[in-house]
Parts: structure tokens; C-alpha cells; sequence
């Protein structure tokens, strides 16, 4: 029996034997296995289907009850019948039995050399909501759902434009997921397309599980901190980087899409700066630079000014810094160490809690936790603002992974200007900075505009020049048209 | 490949986990340290270093007490180390604003005792030279050091307050090093002084290289300053003889007062030129352009009236000409030349560097012809 | 036959990062001391000794992009196996890695030099020499597009800093710069000659000139980065030598590094300790470029992988560096260094001049006799 179903003839075979067959070969004795016989002229037809895949009243509906009221039973009749589109001939049991998990409903009759698949599948997915982890404030807010299908459904409706390409690639051996490769053909680089396009191809893992999962295959450097793929969960942000020439992956049954290839800065925008007048816009992206780079600067400046440099305190802060000290029994490192720590516990507490605990959890371990610690000794209160003021400076990163990749990288800092003052600190920095211009995006350079250094995409950077001012694409994309759109004459 | 990658990564965090521990260099944890924010010294008769040393205090139940440390020692470097063994704390130098000498040392000569912040990269260049004419321990014992957190704080902002309103030459340590070595333009120094347990600056003392040789007074220094260096926002407090102005003088007034008038200017800019007129005889020719606005007088005067200003003026100049050359004349005894008539001599010199001991002799001997020329710019809110 | 290099061209380089990369590469360690070493040569004409250097330097520059010029795409090696024959060449080459190394290790330990004498008297030499060589390797492996790219970076990093000459430069006493013309011609020439060591480093194009594109464009922009080097040294002797008096300037080691100890911020009291720390990224390009040009030609003279021989250089500097561990070593090895590169990096090129015109009327001949 076994050695019959890998064959390609199959078919025919009587109603039940296929019933039979899928049962136990395929199905390993499923209960939800569903089938129904029924007879027309004679002629036996068997319906089979796996009951919680399948929209069932539609099958009753649409498929059931078309074939019993059919005048004839034959595979052209009932085709014509059902008014469901997609329906295939298959051949082999392997196939059918693959159609039926993606929700397909199998119909055979007796003594035919194939059997007929109809789609009815059922997809329970959510409304599409709006954005948790990339929330904005001025501008669309609809998030990406857990459905390929809705997700391009936004995707088109947001570039209806002809040379919006769409390659579907299947990605997981053990389990199939399809991944839309996606891209704009007149503007996206050929090189990042085709090197894309090789990777996923290249991919053999057995699952793809999520998109932020996938895009830690494909990158170039697994062992960085920074992500090399900007994994976002906006559409129009989405559209948005492929309208720069940039590359889109969806994933099924993932909420996110991933853009590549990106820049270091790239994860320091969002569309909310576009949406806003330029001068806000500039100004907010220069403030969360410069966030960023103080939220892993303090406190290590402060465990090194506090354990080697005294000198560089000056004399108002040196007084009410040696009083707060004074009474703490740990050295600055481990007084730092255990207040970032604190807060990054706080922090990981209030996202597992549910939201409204959460919030209380915020409250109690921010002000009450933070006010005891003081009083008890633990640390010196010019710490703790320190260190409130570099955890608020990260969460001004709006994407989640790069705003914890800062949060991490603060530790290594802090031990290294705890063992060796600034000389470890400035070490760090050239060790990151020699990092990020190791690093690659898609094979495309990281750091970026500064590395190749590339003055003429500052405009949309570092910052966000009016649109008269940048009417190109960034040239460090190397998009196929540079520029977005003619500069009125005036 | 991969494999490589491994050991590399292996032998890395090994050779970090070496490192880490082995990091032995010392450390200067805060709390843990004497940051000392003013030294005094002065010679006892042992003719040894007596050093007081002003820390800063972080214990914060003790409130609004310097930590005073005296010590003996033979060298700078010794009286440190003495002091680091009366106190619990480790004494730094990290954060000194002042120093300050007794006059058993100005006299003798203070640039012994500055080798080691000129070698020290910790010490600042910015901190203040002081001197004083009680022992600096004295000077230094003073309780009142209004809200700064030690004497030497005080004693700092002090002498900061003063430089920057213009009042005095600044002595930070660099410019008094730079006019140590600069031949022919001397340092000068502020005197600290003590009142009713309060510190002052009320003098300056006037250098010969790095010894004590005589004093000027604040208003002094205003003229040295109009030669030596540039005003921003000066001020001068004139006394002048009533006699020129009597006819403008409002009546009501008139017979209140004396037959001297006193006139303040604040807001004083100038432009010195000093021009070596003849390199032989040793001539001069200052001309000293300023100007100002009025802040008050004594006497009530319709300045309106732009024959009134032209005489004020003119009786500034001439005032401030005869002043000039009182205080050359007071400079030329001492034979220490503050206003650095010897460094536009060098300029005009080639060849050889002038010497400190060349331009003494020939110092006393200079003619100087200064030429004022003031410009009221403006009186205020009353005319 | 000419061995050319045969370089992809999408692994080459624009010739516009010359203007930094030759620039970061000459400002190093050198600068820091270099007001009190012209100084004591030239007196107050130090600023004409300068100028003096500068004109040879930038006349150089033209015989060195004239040497390379003569042949499409050829590094030092390759120029010189041409004009001497394999194994001649080879041993010259040899003798310009030994060179390029002394001057690795002179930046290195002058560096470290600044550490143990500004932050920590006590951090033993050979910690400041692993986390200085840990980060030359980690980036020299990245190959040449990674070091200059570090160089860039670490320039726009460290750029900024020309800017806290401006609380110095209030502090200029123009009578400092009086009497100007005392020093003698021999005064002022020695004074340029010291000036060698400072503006060392565009040896640079040698090694890199095979790497970039639009070499029609390399002259300018040599000479550009030349002018930026030269103009950014006159503004800090010219600042230093106004700051302090003639006296003190000869007493300091470090006058560049003393003038930034007047300096405060509202939160950073004493801002010269941290110049000393984030002078290690003005001399980390120094030491990136200058170990993979050694590897490189280490490469080019004995075959081999490049990626070993930066290991090598490395551990074989982190080796040196512990016997150069006083201040006196130190000061009379960055002499020889500097004395070296009067040789190998001024007089070099120009004896290079003849061979080229030579090798260029040959070229032509046989051009002309194959037409």
C-alpha cells in the first residue's frame, strides 16, 4: 500500500481505499478527518476534507451540495459548477494530502485518474490594529497583520503602481512558508534584488518561524549587536523604504515585513518625520542621535569620572557627588551595574505583565523603588537621574531592536570605563565605530552616509531637508532612478 | 573557517579573562579621596616647608568645616605625602584652584615650589598664584568663607571674581610661568589678606622674577593694567580737583563739598600702543586711547553741555598721565618692570634674548611719554 | 612585463578620501610635540621653517604621483622591481617595511607615552599597547576598505578638536611672535628638517595608489590633503608659540596637548584629560594604515596571505613596545624615525624622478616603434 501512494498512478482506486489511505498514511488516525459519499447516476464520489482547515459551511454550500445537485458526475461538470476559483487536479496521494492542510477540500470519483482539490480554506486572523512596538503619533497606524494575504493587500493598495514585483519563494523544509520577495523593478537596485534573491534561495532551514527569525539567517554578520535588517511592522513605512529602492520580505503568519538593505541612521527614522514639517522633523532626528550616543555615554562617564577622573567633576558637582557617595559601600561600577540592571528588570517586567499591571509596575519600580534606593544607600541619587535620563535616551530609538541593541551595548561599556577609566571608554567607541564600518547590510555598506561618506544624502539622514531640498533618493541605495520627482522651476 | 573563528573567539574572552583581573593600576575612587582644592605655604625656622592643606569635605553630616591638614616637608612633593599620612583619605592634587605663599617664601622666591605642578600633568594650569603677608596657615584658618564649600574654594572664586571684573592681573598658574620666563614684563601677583576672619584681596604684589619686592594698590593696578593689558568693561574711580568744572557746577551744591570731585567710570575699553621711539636713549611713546561712560559724580553738572565733557575729559587725561607716571616712577625704584616696556624693547632688539638681569639695569634709566585720550561715551540715565 | 596589480574595481576606492586618509596619516603623534621641537631650532622664524617644509613636501607629493603615474597601476613594490629588477627591488622594498614599521611603533608608544604621562602613571604599557593593537588588527584584517573607512570615521571624530585652540587663542601675547625674522638660514632649515617627523605619512600613496580610482585625479587631491595637513600644523605652532613664552615653550614636552589644559566645559572641568583619551582616534588611522601598508608590502616582496602578516606585525610591535618603555628611549627613537624619513620619505622620490622620466621615454619609444 505504501509503495502505491509514492507512485504517480495512483489513481484509480475505489472511494475508500483513498479515504483509507489518507487516514492512516497521511493523517496518522486524525479525528478530524472528515468525509462524505455520495452517489449520482451510479457514480460514487468521495469528499474529503480536514474539518477545522476548511470554511465548512461553504462546503456545504458551495461544494457538497453542487455536486449532489450535479446532472452528471464528472470532474468538468462539477468544475464548472462550484463557483470557487483554483481548483487543481492532482494526481498523487503526497499532493492531495498537502492541499488538504492548506485547507483544500478533495473530491474524487471513483474510477477517475485524479482527484480534484477546491480551496475553502479557513483563516482566522485578526483585524489589522494598530502598531504596538512602532507606535506614531501623526500618520497611519495600521499595522501589518499575521496574514501574507492582508498584508498585501496593504501593500498594494498603498503602491498601485505596475512595476511593484512580487516574487513568492517557499522557505522551510519541514514546514512550507511561503515569503514574498518585493520590490519596485524601475527604482530597486539590481545587485540587492538578485543578492537577496540568492540568499533566500540558498536558505535550507528546516522552519522559518518569523520574519525577525528569517532575517537572522540571511544577514551578512551574525555576530553583531546591530540588526542588519530593519523589521518593521507599518506598512507605510514599509512602502515607503521600497519607494527608496530598498528591498521588502514578507513573511506568512508573521505581522512584520523586513526591508533591506539598511544604513546605521535608517533605524533612527521613522515615516512621522516625513509626515511632520521639516524643521521638526530635522530636529527630532538630530535629538535621537544625539540620544542615542548619550544614553551609552553617561553612565559610563560617570563610573569613569567617579573611579579615575575626579578631576574632570566640577566643583558645584564634586561636593554633592562626594556627599551622595559617601555613604554607598560599592565601588561606582558595581553601584551602575545594579541600577542599569534594575532598570532593564523593571523594564522587561512591565512588557511581560499584562498592560494595566504593567503600568502600575512602571510606577511602583520607578519612583517608589528608585526613591528607596536612594535613601537606603545603594546608589547616589546623581546615578539614578543618570541613569533614568540614558534608559529614556534608548527609548527614543523607534526601532525595537536597534533601542535594545543600545540598551545592551551600555554594559560592555560600563565595564570597560569601570576598569579603565576613558582610555576603555574611548575604546569602546573606536571598537564600535570600527564595527559599524565593518558592518554590511545586504552586502551593501552600513554606516553610511559618514562611510563612504556620501554628503549628498545628509538631506534625508541626519536630517529631514524640505522637499525641495531632497527631491533625490539616497544615493548610497544606488536606486536605478535617482531622483523622486522634478524640481518645479520657478 | 568557522572553526578558526571559534578558537579566535576562545582565545579572545581567555585573554580578557586574563587581562581583567590584572588590570593593577591605581584607582581614584571618589569617597575615597583628600581632593585638595588650596595649598599654603610658608618656611618655619627649621627652615622647612609648612604646608596647609584645604580638602574637600564630603562627609555630609559634618557641615560647613574645611578639612585643614598641616605638614612639614622638604619639597612640595614631601608636604603632600606628610599630609597623607594625618588624613584617612588620599590626598590628590587633581582638583587644586589656589595656591598660596607665605611671605617667608615670597621673599625668597616661589618657582621652587612650582616645579612639580609644572611637571604634574594632573595638576591644572588654570589654578591661581597667591600670595600673602601673614603665614598662609593663617590666611588659610579663616572661617568665613561665605557659601563655597572651603577656604580654598572661596579663596579661588575670589580671585576668579576679581580677574574677571577686571581688577587684577590674572595669576593663573600658566600666565605667571609665562611671565616668569618672558624677561622684561614681570608677574604680578594678589595679595591675600585677612579681616575680621574673612580673606581680601586688597594689593598686588609686584614680582622680580619669582620674589617679593613690593605692592601695588587696586587703583594702581588699573594703570598698570591700561598699558599691560586690554580692558573689556573696566572701571576707575578718578579724584579730581574741582577747580576747571566750578563754573558748571549746579549752586544748590556747590559749597557742600570741598574742592576735590570725584568721578567713576565704569564700562572703560582702551587701546594701547607703546612705541619704542628711540632703542638708544630708551624712550617711550604710550598712547592710551579709552573710553567710557560716567556711572556717577559727585558733584551735579549739566554734562549736557559738550564743553563740560570736553574738560571732564581733559582732566581725565591729565590725571591719568600724571598716575601713569607716579606709578612707572614707584615701579622704577623697585626696579620691576610690571608694565613690560622690556619685552617691546626685546622686539626691537635682534639677535640676543633679553635677560632679567640685563633689562635691570637698564629699566631704571627709561624715559616714558604717555599721552591719554579719553572718550566719554556716554552718562547715564541723568544728564 | 609589468606585474600589475590587478585590482576588481569595485574593491577600489574614490580618490577623494585621499584628503583625509593622507591628512589622518601624517597628523598623529608627532603634532603634539612638534611646536617645541621647531622651536628650539628656529625660534620665532619656526612658522617660515614650516612653510619651508611645506613647499618640499608638496613638491614631493608631484615626484611621487609623477613616479606613479609612469605606469598604470603600481604600488612601491612594483615601481621598484621595475626601474631595479626583482630582487633588487625586493630588498629596497624590504627596507621601506622596516621603515613603515619603525613608524608604527613610534606612534604607538609615543601614545602611550601620553597615557602614563596625562591619565595613568601607572597602567602598565603593554595594556595600552593590546587594546591600541587589538583594535589595529580588528580593523587591518577588514582589508583597505575597512581602513580607510576607520580613518574617516575617526577623522569627523576627532576634527572638532582643531576647535578648542579657541580658548587658547585668547590667551596670545603677540609679543610672542617679536622680533619674527632673527633666525638664521641654518637655524630655519634645521628647523624644517625637524619638522620631518609630523608631516610624515603620505609614504601612504606609495601602497594605496594601486587602490583607487579616477587616478587622474589622485595629484589634486594629495596636494589638497598636503595643504590641509600644512595649514592645520601652522595654526597650532602659530597658536602654541603665541601661548606660552619662548622659556616655557622649551621646557614643555607636549606643548599642543599643554595648551588644551586651560581648557574647562560647564560639565567638563580639566578637558585635557579626555583629549589625551580621544587622541587615540587621531592616531588609530595612523597605526590602522600604517600596519596594513606594512602587511601589504610584506605581501607584495615574500607571497603569502596578508592577513598573517598583520598578525605578525602586531604581535611583533606588541613585543617592541615593552623595550621602548622610557621617555628618553622614546624621544631619541622618534628621532631616528623621524631622521629615517627625511631619507625614505623626502630624498626617496626624488631620486625616483630620473628612473621615471627614463622609464617613461622608453615606454614611449616602444610605442612608438610598435605603431
Amino acid at each position: 500500500m505504501k509503495r502505491r501512494s509514492r507512485q504517480s498512478n495512483y489513481f484509480p482506486c475505489k472511494v475508500e481505499t483513498l479515504q483509507q489511505d489518507l487516514f492512516s498514511d497521511f493523517f496518522n488516525s486524525s479525528p478530524d478527518l472528515a468525509s462524505k459519499k455520495v452517489s449520482v447516476e451510479g457514480k460514487t464520489a468521495i469528499i474529503i476534507y480536514m474539518d477545522y482547515l476548511v470554511k465548512e459551511e461553504e462546503v456545504f454550500s458551495h461544494v457538497t451540495t453542487k455536486i449532489q445537485e450535479a446532472k452528471q458526475l464528472d470532474y468538468q461538470t462539477i468544475e464548472s459548477d462550484i463557483p470557487i476559483t483554483d481548483i487543481m487536479e492532482l494526481k498523487t496521494l503526497d499532493e492531495i494530502g498537502g492541499a488538504l492542510l492548506e485547507g483544500y477540500v478533495c473530491v474524487y470519483i471513483e474510477k477517475e485518474k485524479s482527484s480534484l482539490v477546491i480551496p475553502v480554506p479557513r483563516i482566522d486572523q485578526r483585524k489589522p490594529g494598530k502598531a504596538e512596538t512602532e507606535t506614531l503619533i501623526f500618520g497611519p497606524r495600521i499595522s501589518f497583520s499575521e496574514s501574507i494575504d492582508m498584508n498585501m493587500n496593504f501593500i498594494h493598495k498603498r503602491l498601485d503602481t505596475k512595476t511593484l514585483t512580487v516574487e513568492k519563494f517557499i522557505i522551510g523544509d519541514m514546514i512550507p512558508t511561503e515569503v514574498r520577495l518585493l520590490y519596485l523593478s524601475d527604482i530597486a537596485n539590481d545587485e540587492a534584488v538578485q543578492e537577496m534573491r540568492d540568499r533566500l534561495n540558498s536558505l535550507k532551514i528546516d522552519d522559518v518561524l518569523e520574519s525577525s527569525a528569517l532575517t537572522q539567517y540571511i544577514e551578512d554578520n551574525s555576530y553583531s549587536i546591530f540588526p542588519q535588517f530593519l523589521v518593521t511592522e507599518l506598512p507605510d513605512r514599509f512602502c515607503y523604504s521600497l519607494k527608496e529602492g530598498r528591498v521588502g520580505l514578507l513573511v506568512d503568519k508573521s505581522p512584520s515585513g523586513v526591508i533591506a538593505p539598511v544604513s546605521f541612521l535608517s533605524f533612527f527614522q521613522t515615516t512621522e518625520d516625513i509626515y511632520t514639517r521639516w524643521n521638526m522633523g530635522s530636529f527630532i532626528r538630530l535629538m535621537r542621535i544625539v540620544a542615542m550616543f548619550l544614553s551609552i555615554t553617561l553612565t559610563p562617564l560617570y563610573v569613569a569620572a567617579l573611579t579615575y577622573h575626579y578631576e574632570i567633576i566640577p566643583d558645584a558637582l564634586l561636593v554633592s557627588l562626594g556627599h551622595s557617595r559617601s555613604r554607598v559601600p560599592f565601588p561606582p561600577l558595581l553601584e551602575a551595574l545594579i541600577l542599569e540592571f534594575l532598570i532593564e528588570l523593571i523594564r522587561e517586567a512591565g512588557a511581560r505583565l499584562p498592560t494595566k499591571v504593567g503600568q502600575t509596575m512602571g510606577i511602583v519600580g520607578g519612583i517608589v523603588i528608585g526613591q528607596a534606593i536612594v535613601q537606603a544607600g545603594f546608589t547616589s541619587n546623581i546615578l539614578i537621574i543618570i541613569v533614568a535620563l540614558s534608559a529614556l535616551a534608548s527609548f527614543t530609538t523607534p526601532s525595537y531592536l536597534m533601542g535594545s541593541a543600545i540598551r545592551i551595548i551600555r554594559f560592555p561599556l560600563i565595564l570597560l570605563a569601570g576598569f579603565w577609566g576613558f582610555i576603555g571608554l574611548i575604546f569602546s567607541f573606536a571598537f564600535i565605530a570600527i564595527h559599524l564600518v565593518k558592518q554590511r547590510s545586504l552586502s551593501f555598506p552600513y554606516f553610511v552616509p559618514i562611510y563612504p561618506f556620501q554628503p549628498r544624502d545628509f538631506d534625508n539622514s541626519f536630517l529631514r531637508l524640505p522637499f525641495l531640498w531632497s527631491n533625490k533618493r539616497a544615493y548610497s541605495n544606488r536606486p536605478k532612478k535617482i531622483r523622486r520627482f522634478q524640481k518645479p522651476n520657478r | 573557517m568557522v572553526n578558526n573563528r571559534k578558537i579566535i573567539f576562545v582565545f579572545i574572552s581567555l585573554l580578557s579573562l586574563m587581562i581583567i583581573p590584572g588590570c593593577g593600576h591605581s584607582k581614584n575612587v571618589i569617597e575615597e579621596l583628600g581632593v585638595a582644592s588650596a595649598y599654603g605655604l610658608d618656611i618655619n625656622e627649621q627652615q622647612q616647608l609648612d604646608g596647609t592643606t584645604v580638602l574637600y569635605q564630603f562627609n555630609p553630616d559634618i557641615t560647613n568645616a574645611s578639612q585643614i591638614i598641616r605638614s612639614t616637608g622638604e619639597t612640595f612633593s614631601m608636604v603632600r605625602s606628610n599630609a597623607n599620612k594625618k588624613s584617612g583619605y588620599k590626598i590628590v592634587n587633581g582638583k587644586l584652584d589656589t595656591i598660596l605663599f607665605g611671605p617667608t617664601i615670597a621673599k625668597q622666591g616661589i618657582v621652587p615650589y612650582l616645579d612639580t605642578i609644572e611637571r604634574d600633568a594632573a595638576i591644572s594650569n588654570m589654578l591661581y598664584v597667591t600670595m600673602s603677608e601673614e603665614p598662609a596657615r593663617d590666611i588659610l584658618s579663616a572661617s568665613n568663607y561665605e557659601e563655597a564649600p572651603n577656604i580654598g574654594v572661596y579663596l579661588h572664586s575670589l580671585v576668579d571674581k576679581s580677574v574677571r571684573n577686571e581688577e587684577i592681573v590674572s595669576s593663573t598658574f600658566h600666565e605667571f610661568m609665562r611671565s616668569y620666563y618672558r624677561a622684561g614684563r614681570e608677574p604680578l601677583v594678589p595679595i591675600i589678606s585677612i579681616k575680621e576672619n574673612k580673606a581680601s584681596i586688597d594689593k598686588v604684589g609686584i614680582m622680580h622674577g619669582d620674589t617679593h619686592v613690593g605692592n601695588l594698590s587696586l587703583d594702581e593696578v588699573f594703570l598698570v593694567r591700561l598699558i599691560r593689558d586690554k580692558f573689556q568693561s573696566g572701571r576707575i574711580n578718578l579724584e579730581m580737583d574741582i577747580e576747571p568744572f566750578k563754573q558748571y557746577i549746579e549752586e544748590s551744591q556747590h559749597n557742600s563739598r570741598k574742592d576735590q570731585m570725584y568721578v567713576v567710570l565704569d564700562k572703560l575699553k582702551n587701546n594701547t600702543q607703546i612705541k619704542l621711539t628711540n632703542v638708544d636713549d630708551l624712550t617711550y611713546k604710550v598712547n592710551v586711547n579709552l573710553n567710557a561712560r560716567i556711572i556717577e559724580t559727585s558733584q551735579q553738572m549739566t554734562l549736557e553741555n559738550p564743553k563740560v565733557v570736553k574738560i571732564l575729559e581733559q582732566q581725565i587725561n591729565k590725571k591719568l598721565e600724571e598716575d601713569l607716571k607716579t606709578v612707572l616712577k614707584k615701579s622704577q625704584q623697585i626696579n620691576s618692570d610690571v608694565f613690560g616696556f622690556g619685552v617691546k624693547y626685546n622686539n626691537h632688539t635682534r639677535g640676543e634674548e633679553l635677560t632679567r638681569e640685563q633689562w635691570q639695569d637698564l629699566f631704571p634709566n627709561i624715559e616714558v611719554d604717555y599721552n591719554v585720550s579719553t572718550e566719554i561715551k556716554r552718562f547715564g540715565t541723568v544728564n | 612585463m609589468p606585474e600589475n596589480l590587478n585590482i576588481p574595481d569595485h574593491r577600489k576606492l574614490k580618490a577623494v578620501y585621499l584628503i583625509i586618509v593622507l591628512h589622518t596619516m601624517q597628523i598623529g603623534v608627532g603634532i603634539a610635540g612638534y611646536p617645541r621641537i621647531v622651536f628650539m631650532e628656529a625660534g620665532r622664524g619656526s612658522l617660515i621653517s614650516l612653510i619651508i617644509a611645506a613647499i618640499a613636501l608638496h613638491i614631493i607629493i608631484a615626484c611621487i604621483v609623477y613616479v606613479l603615474r609612469s605606469f598604470e597601476n603600481q604600488d612601491l613594490h612594483g615601481v621598484l622591481t621595475q626601474f631595479f629588477g626583482k630582487w633588487f627591488g625586493k630588498i629596497i622594498t624590504f627596507f621601506f617595511i622596516i621603515y613603515f614599521f619603525m613608524l608604527f611603533l613610534s606612534v604607538q608608544v609615543n601614545y602611550i607615552e601620553f597615557v602614563r604621562v596625562f591619565i595613568f602613571p601607572d597602567m602598565s604599557s603593554w595594556l595600552i599597547s593590546l587594546f591600541l593593537l587589538s583594535l589595529v588588527l580588528y580593523a587591518a584584517l577588514g582589508g583597505v576598505r575597512v581602513a580607510v573607512g576607520a580613518s574617516i570615521v575617526f577623522f569627523f571624530g576627532a576634527i572638532w578638536m582643531v576647535g578648542l585652540q579657541i580658548e587658547p587663542m585668547t590667551y596670545i601675547k603677540f609679543d610672542n611672535y617679536l622680533p619674527m625674522f632673527e633666525a638664521s638660514p641654518g637655524e630655519l632649515l634645521s628647523g624644517a628638517l625637524k619638522t620631518s617627523y609630523t608631516i610624515l605619512g603620505f609614504e601612504l600613496l606609495w601602497v594605496l595608489y594601486p587602490y583607487l580610482n579616477e587616478k587622474n585625479k589622485v595629484h589634486r587631491y594629495s596636494q589638497l590633503s598636503m595643504s590641509i595637513t600644512v595649514s592645520m600644523i601652522i595654526f597650532l605652532t602659530f597658536v602654541s608659540i603665541g601661548f606660552f613664552s619662548d622659556e616655557q615653550l622649551k621646557e614643555l614636552t607636549w606643548p599642543v596637548l599643554s595648551t588644551i589644559k586651560i581648557i574647562s566645559f560647564p560639565m567638563f572641568e580639566r578637558f585635557d584629560i579626555v583629549t589625551v583619551a580621544l587622541w587615540m582616534i587621531i592616531v588609530l588611522p595612523n597605526l590602522i594604515l600604517l600596519c596594513w601598508m606594512t602587511g601589504m608590502s610584506v605581501k607584495r616582496v615574500f607571497g603569502g596571505k596578508e592577513t598573517y602578516y598583520i598578525f605578525i606585525i602586531c604581535l611583533v610591535a606588541f613585543i617592541c613596545q615593552s623595550f621602548l618603555d622610557n621617555r628618553y628611549l622614546v624621544g631619541s627613537f622618534t628621532n631616528l624615525v623621524g631622521q629615517t624619513g627625511i631619507l625614505s620619505g623626502f630624498l626617496f622620490p626624488v631620486l625616483m624622478v630620473p628612473f621615471a622620466m627614463y622609464h617613461r621615454r622608453k615606454g614611449a619609444k616602444n610605442h612608438g616603434k610598435q605603431s
